[in-house]
């Protein structure tokens, strides 16, 4: 007793299989381009924004290697101002934000990584 | 003559409600995510391989169809694993893990691993939750209980549903790491008592048609089933990452640790995933 398919169940397997394709295809150029290069992490500050006495800067951390960042410390220096910020993961070929502090307005900033792990 | 497509609805609304039910824990555990996108891309295609191959292998020996052609094997295996992803980056989505600032190598990595429960929890839950009873004409006669692929089959999707609740998390290696050897050994025999309860049980269940097993058989059945468990444990903590850099000792604990899990779902599958119903004969 054999029963054909009615149209949902086409409908459903058709739009499966384009999802299904798409994510293996992802994966499968994924696997040709990465070469397992370890994390490389460029710092963007943004511009500083004055808020509760405060003046907060935006942090953009971009990883552009083909592994992920694990603990990335990042600090940042105004003038002879410190701050400092931790970001738990940034994913390969994926940014992540963040903010830093300061209590007088930033001048001449700098910003770089302290240090990070691999998973 | 066409299925009625309220029967259909029925059947994915059924899948879907399996699908939740299992996946639920996982796509609210952070280690999950976490793995999605630090491991790679290839170990990420073989972890869809496998399991669209245990899809695939369930299907054919506990699924709905009341004909298993290999094509229709394939097609339902490849529309539970649609229907996991839409599931899945609906929850993830919900979740807030999911939002347009993410890369896609992030977005693929996190549906890619969440789909591996979802999908087989979709398969299990088509087939098993509350199926009405024409409905499955199955393969009657595969389901003798001790028939070896079967067994070996049913025995991988359950260990997987069940470890796969626990592998991700650091407990596994923690526990392994400090707990003692002698009590690692007693879990080992642990999980095979439990096998050998479970399979007494099944045999119980079964015995309206089947002829009963010798004591052999069922040892037999034990230590094939608890050797599915520990490579399905293996398996895991490969492409979770916990073997990476550790030594033998450790290895064989976290599998060993692990393999209880895995037992447990193993045994405990031929229950839930594989209920014989009364052959209308």
């Amino acid at each position: 007793m054999k029963q054909e398919k009615n149209w949902l169940e086409w409908l459903v397997f058709a739009v499966s299989a384009v999802l299904v394709a798409c994510v293996i295809g992802q994966l499968s150029f994924d696997a040709i381009n990465v070469d397992g290069e370890p994390p490389s992490l460029e710092i963007e500050l943004g511009e500083p924004r004055q808020q509760a006495g405060a003046y907060a800067v935006e942090v953009t951390i971009r990883n552009g290697g083909d592994t992920t960042a694990e603990a990335v410390k990042v600090e940042v220096f105004s003038g002879d101002e410190r701050s400092e910020l931790e970001i738990d993961f940034v994913p390969r070929h994926s940014f992540k934000r963040g903010w830093v502090t300061f209590t007088r307005p930033p001048t001449d900033m700098q910003a770089r990584v302290l240090g990070y792990k691999t998973p | 003559m066409a299925r009625p497509v309220s029967k259909s609805v029925k059947e994915y609304a059924r899948g879907l409600a399996g699908g939740l039910l299992f996946s639920l824990p996982l796509l609210y555990t952070m280690e999950m995510w976490q793995t999605g996108f630090s491991v790679g891309p290839i170990r990420l295609l073989i972890g869809l391989g496998a399991t669209l191959a245990v899809l695939m292998a369930y299907n054919f020996y506990a699924g709905i169809r009341r004909d298993t052609t290999f094509a229709e094997i394939v097609i339902d295996s490849v529309e539970e694993l649609g229907l996991a992803l839409l599931l899945s980056a609906l929850l993830l989505w919900l979740l807030h893990r999911l939002g347009p600032d993410m890369g896609l190598q992030e977005i693929t990595g996190k549906l890619a691993i969440e789909v591996m429960v979802t999908a087989i929890g979709i398969s299990v839950g088509r087939a098993q939750l509350g199926a009405d009873e024409g409905d499955d004409q199955g393969l009657e006669r595969h389901r003798l209980p001790h028939h070896l692929p079967g067994l070996i089959a049913i025995g991988t999707c359950g260990a997987l549903l069940v470890a796969l609740n626990v592998a991700p998390t650091d407990e596994i290696r923690v526990i392994a790491l400090q707990n003692r050897p002698w009590k690692l050994l007693l879990l080992a025999v642990l999980s095979q008592l439990m096998i050998l309860v479970v399979l007494f049980l099944s045999d119980f269940r079964g015995t309206h048609r089947e002829v009963r097993h010798t004591p052999g058989q069922m040892l037999r059945s034990a230590v094939i089933m608890y050797a599915v468990a520990l490579c399905c444990a293996a398996f895991l903590l490969w492409f979770f990452g916990r073997l990476n850099g550790e030594g033998m000792g450790v290895i064989a604990a976290q599998v060993v640790v692990l393999g209880v899990a895995a037992a447990l779902g193993a045994s405990a599958g031929r229950l839930l995933l594989h209920q014989t119903k009364a052959s209308p004969k």
